[in-house]
């Protein structure tokens, strides 16, 4: 015993250190460890929430942005086949228009044709009669005598007839 | 490095240099006595008497300074904590950050080596060797732990002498004289009544462990079981492999207690005799030192606790079988 009583080991006071541990055990135990592992497993609990809670959210706009990019397209392309549509109805119309006016066009040119002619006929007609008629002075001033209105008349319709 | 510049800084430094100066070179203060065993600096229920060296109480119960100084250990640990955790908040900050982060260090380090279902078992032994260990072991760091106690007449050998400062408050000097210091502090870790204490917790512990695990299987590594079957060579030789695993157990108490123990005595030497042979700069790296293997034999304490444990919840009969 003499070697441990020169180490400083004493049988007391091993025993005070003994109950000492065992009672600081106890203390940190009950008012550090557990509280402290607690608040870590609340905490890691707390986070893991979050993220997945972050990446709902995240998935979920994710999603309204695919279905909102969506429905722009949809727009889009809607209007586009509208605008289409419209630019090939304006085609028609102008077409038909054109047509329509150009149909009118050539009805007017026509009736003014016609008409051109008529009028020419009518001229040439009326020219030939009187013609007829200065020839047929200048024939009596030549001849000399007078035919009767009923030869006169007889001989222009000759002429006029193309007989003459 | 501007922090470190700034004028409060450099005051307090250059106060404890000149405060190092002085007790160097006009106090001339002597070298401690290095004593092995705790003494004691009050007597509960009975009157301190001076003994051959220091004092002695015969008459109640001893109380002495590395007690004391379990006690200051305790002080600080409940301080630390007590700041840390005083309002806790699920977003930390401060020392509260640092805390949690040693625990849960710690408390990862408890899973991996002994698993998931096991680390809130094991953890409180764990943490609690490794705080006060720490804590105890580091107060060795602290200037002036042991510089205070009383002041005895020695009955034989030499000792210093002592001069009165002020009022009744003395100190030794450097001449021959037949006066002692017993510290009222003494780094806790340096009384091996508190080393083997721990040890012994922490290898009750190992076999409490295994028999809860494993029931009374556990001590078939004591007494193996295969001892009558193998011929008589084959029984020699599993009675003596059961003799040396209770050695083992026996060498472990010896081991984790005499390596804390050493390490932290032999630093405490160390701050005490550089500063006395060189007083300015040259024990800082010691404190450096002395602040790595505080930690470094906590932690080893702390860690070879639980390889025992879980050495020792793990059924050899399995293994074998494999």
């Amino acid at each position: 015993m003499g070697a441990l009583t020169n180490l400083g080991i004493n049988l007391n006071f091993l025993i005070t250190q003994i109950i000492h541990f065992l009672i600081l055990m106890w203390l940190l135990k009950k008012f550090v460890y557990t509280p402290v592992l607690n608040l870590l497993d609340e905490r890691r609990r707390r986070i893991e929430e979050g993220l997945k809670a972050a990446e709902l959210a995240r998935e979920e706009a994710a999603r309204q942005r695919a279905e909102l990019e969506k429905q722009l397209e949809e727009e889009r392309r809607q209007a586009q086949a509208r605008i289409a549509e419209i630019t090939r109805q304006a085609d028609q119309l102008r077409e038909q228009i054109l047509a329509e006016a150009r149909a009118e066009a050539e009805r007017i040119i026509a009736a003014a044709r016609e008409e051109a002619e008529r009028e020419r006929e009518r001229i040439l007609q009326e020219a030939r009669k009187q013609v007829a008629e200065l020839a047929l002075v200048i024939a009596q001033k030549v001849v000399g005598e007078t035919l009767d209105t009923q030869k006169q008349h007889q001989i222009i319709q000759k002429f006029l007839a193309g007989e003459l | 490095m501007r922090r470190l510049m700034n004028p409060r800084v450099i005051g307090i430094t250059l106060g404890v240099l000149a405060l190092m100066a002085v007790s160097a070179y006009v106090l001339k203060v002597p070298l401690p006595a290095i004593v092995l065993p705790a003494e004691p600096i009050a007597c509960i229920g009975g009157h301190l008497e001076p003994a051959e060296h220091g004092l002695h109480c015969a008459s109640g119960f001893p109380f002495t300074n590395s007690m004391a100084a379990t006690l200051v250990a305790d002080l600080t640990i409940f301080l630390v904590f007590f700041f840390a955790l005083r309002n806790k908040k699920l977003i930390p900050s401060g020392l509260q950050n640092a805390v949690e982060a040693v625990i849960e260090w710690f408390y990862t380090l408890v899973e991996d080596i002994a698993g998931k279902e096991n680390a809130r078992t094991f953890f409180p032994i764990v943490m609690t060797i490794f705080t006060f260990a720490l804590f105890a072991n580091w107060w060795e760091l602290v200037p002036g732990m042991d510089a205070f106690g009383w002041i005895v007449e020695k009955h034989h050998g030499d000792g210093w002498a002592r001069k009165e400062l002020f009022a009744g408050v003395y100190t030794l000097v450097k001449e021959k004289g037949h006066y002692t210091l017993v510290p009222w502090l003494r780094t806790a870790t340096t009384d091996l009544n508190v080393t083997i204490a721990m040890a012994l917790i922490a290898v009750a512990y190992v076999q409490i462990a295994g028999v809860r695990f494993q029931g009374w299987k556990y001590f078939k590594k004591f007494i193996r079981p295969g001892y009558m079957s193998g011929g008589l060579m084959a029984t020699v030789l599993d009675v003596f492999v059961g003799f040396l695993e209770l050695i083992s157990e026996l060498a472990r108490i010896v081991s984790f207690s005499f390596r804390l123990f050493g390490n932290i005595f032999a630093g405490t030497v160390l701050l005490f005799v550089m500063p006395y042979l060189i007083p300015l700069f040259v024990p800082l790296p010691f404190y450096g030192l002395e602040v790595f293997v505080g930690m470094i034999q906590a932690f080893v304490f702390a860690v070879l606790t639980l390889v025992f444990i879980v050495m020792a919840i793990i059924s050899h009969g399995e293994h074998e079988g494999h």
